[in-house]
């Protein structure tokens, strides 16, 4: 191969600015990741299932039209809401929508928020484990460190990568779910009526992302073989939450209810629901709800969260602030092993 | 250009480099040593990827560690092959977005030097498929698309066949031609010297010589140079040179006879007429001292 007779020519444009370099890093990050047909198979499956959740909204668009007031006990769509809040439920829900329009929408988004979970840990599973481990690997730390680039902006990059895919199976659906939604309803009240869902669920899924997506990050960064990292990852999530488990049947077969009310903060799916259900107000909004329908008071048993859900919430920033002080430690001494 | 003063790193007990004092010109540098010399961690000192355990390091009269401007003055090219599962054009393209340019103009540039290095047809495969020399074009490539004045190349003919090697030192010698200031790291001192005159020669951490080749060799010059000489009748030879003016030692070994002269010059000059005059039939003829190594061994005995 002749290596073509040309001279140099020099390029006469202006860099940039470092602002948003960790911006190019997850977007490269991004690119290579979706390279994997498991993880773009994940998130397709991830999707799926808002289907279900689409149709239920359709279904709750057509039984609260003012045209169709009084006529829908017959319908499909009013089987549908039965089945999912129970007779009582449906009916005040028919006859009143604006007063129950919260309660309902609040609960549904929960509820999509608490199947999303699984989807988060397979997906931070099969996206996190090779991050910085692959970088470590491959002494790929100096084509970043040689350029105008600072750690911050690596560790920023690499978490806007897992934090991309998280979003792509929490905030996208819940986007796509809640944008529906409004289409689907009869008028535009249902928009001022249920416009804090969409921030308070964004906030959800944003704090799924770093809550989630910077302790995988400490983890690649721990090593530089990340075969077995994606098992352990979904591992950690499995044993938090029967831990959890196991710790409140024991405490409760020792001392009943009291005094168990901190096992929850040992389940890594609890902490994040926790932070969920507070964040869409569920407690509040389920509670006018839980006095007509048992169904209702069955979820306020079930979905309550024992602990402060505050508690939660520090720790999962807790947790991610310590995992990306643990990131930015670990690529910082890989930079200076791989001068050795 | 680049100055370093007491310029030290030590990585827990190990000392990497060790009061390096040294200045660096403009126009091509070749940065010389054996293996575990700490050339490397030189390099990344002068390029900001590693902070001083002691000393300093200047670029154009700036400290270089933590300085995002001058960072954007430099190129880098690894001696690792750091790839991802990328097409070259992408991968070049994706770095010179990170240096600071724009997507379209990253995308124009990176197609650019790609078909200066000779990569122009082959910009659409995988890096990961590329050949042992055109990754290196590739890693000269992404330290070359934002224009750095200065580029710093660790060990980038190491590995390569022999004509990826002589287009490469092509290249270099047509960049420092078209104004690069070049750093190059290399083990091999023919090859550098085939590239630049210009040499800083360094063994275990520290500095042994630095300045133009010639005058090193000059210095090795003053130190008898060696020559074994393998023969049929060393011991007639050895009679014959024992009355030579530069002739300052003879060993007598085994099929072999090892000279040192303090003029190598008129010592070869001279072997023809004495082969010729004594009969002697010479198999071999080694200048002892004309690798690296002896170079070091030289420099090292001397300071």
């Amino acid at each position: 191969m002749a290596i073509a007779e040309r001279g140099y020519r020099r390029w006469e444009g202006r860099l940039r600015g470092r602002a948003l370099r960790w911006w190019i890093i997850a977007r490269w990050g991004v690119r290579l990741s979706g390279q994997s047909k498991w993880l773009r198979r994940l998130v397709l499956a991830a999707w799926l299932p808002l289907l279900y959740w689409v149709l239920a909204f359709f279904a709750i668009g057509q039984v609260t039209d003012p045209e169709t007031i009084g006529a829908v006990e017959d319908t499909w769509q009013f089987a549908l809401l039965k089945a999912q809040f129970g007779g009582a439920l449906a009916d005040a829900f028919v006859r009143d929508p604006a007063s129950f329009r919260p309660t309902i929408w609040a609960t549904l988004f929960y509820f999509y928020l608490y199947t999303t979970q699984v989807w988060v840990m397979l997906v931070t599973a099969v996206v996190g484990p090779r991050l910085i481990s692959a970088d470590l690997s491959a002494h790929a730390l100096g084509l970043y460190f040689a350029r105008p680039i600072t750690r911050l902006d690596y560790v920023a990059g690499k978490l806007g990568v897992v934090a991309f895919w998280i979003g792509a199976v929490t905030l996208g659906p819940v986007t796509a779910l809640y944008g529906l939604s409004i289409l689907f309803s009869p008028s535009l009240e249902a928009l001022s009526q249920t416009i804090f869902v969409w921030p308070r669920a964004a906030g959800a899924c944003a704090v799924v992302m770093v809550g989630a997506g910077a302790p995988v990050l400490a983890l690649s960064s721990l090593t530089r073989n990340p075969r077995f990292l994606g098992f352990a990852w979904a591992g950690l999530w499995v044993l938090s939450h029967v831990a959890s488990t196991v710790l409140s049947l024991a405490i409760f077969r020792i001392g009943g209810a009291e005094g168990r009310d901190w096992t929850g903060l040992v389940s890594f799916f609890r902490n994040l629901l926790a932070v969920a259900f507070r964040f869409l107000e569920v407690e509040t909004k389920l509670a006018p709800a839980a006095r007509l329908s048992h169904r209702a008071s069955r979820w306020m048993e079930r979905y309550s969260y024992e602990h402060d859900w505050r508690w939660s919430l520090c720790l999962l920033l807790v947790g991610a602030a310590l995992s990306l002080w643990v990131v930015a430690r670990r690529v910082g001494r890989a930079a200076e092993e791989g001068a050795q | 250009m680049i100055q370093a003063r007491g310029l030290s790193k030590w990585f827990g007990q190990v000392i990497a480099l060790n009061g390096v004092d040294v200045r660096i010109g403009e126009g091509i540098t070749g940065l010389l040593g054996l293996n575990g010399a700490g050339k490397t961690t030189f390099l990344r000192l002068l390029t900001g990827q590693l902070r001083p355990s002691q000393g300093s390091v200047t670029l154009f009269g700036e400290p270089i560690w933590n300085n995002h401007r001058l960072l954007r003055r430099i190129g880098v090219c690894p001696e690792e092959d750091a790839f991802y599962d990328l097409s070259g054009l992408a991968f070049v393209a994706c770095l010179a977005r990170l240096s600071g340019l724009r997507r379209a103009e990253a995308r124009r540039r990176a197609e650019e030097v790609l078909e200066r290095v000779g990569l122009g047809p082959h910009r659409h495969r995988s890096v990961r498929a590329y050949s042992r020399g055109m990754r290196q074009r590739v890693k000269l490539a992404q330290a070359l698309v934002h224009d750095p004045e200065v580029l710093f190349l660790d060990e980038p003919l190491t590995g390569t066949d022999p004509i990826v090697r002589r287009e490469l030192r092509e290249l270099i010698v047509a960049l420092g031609a078209a104004g690069k200031h070049i750093v190059l790291s290399s083990h091999v001192l023919h090859e550098v010297e085939s590239i630049t005159h210009t040499i800083v020669l360094m063994h275990r951490g520290r500095v042994l010589a630095d300045g133009d080749v010639e005058r090193i060799r000059a210095l090795m010059d003053e130190h008898p140079h060696r020559v074994r000489i393998l023969c049929d009748r060393p011991r007639t030879l050895a009679r014959a040179l024992v009355d030579r003016p530069h002739v300052v030692g003879l060993e007598l070994t085994p099929g072999a006879l090892v000279v040192e002269t303090d003029d190598p010059a008129d010592f070869f000059a001279a072997v023809p007429h004495l082969v010729d005059a004594t009969g002697v039939e010479v198999d071999e003829l080694v200048s002892e001292d004309d690798d690296l190594a002896a170079v070091f061994r030289y420099l090292v005995e001397r300071s």
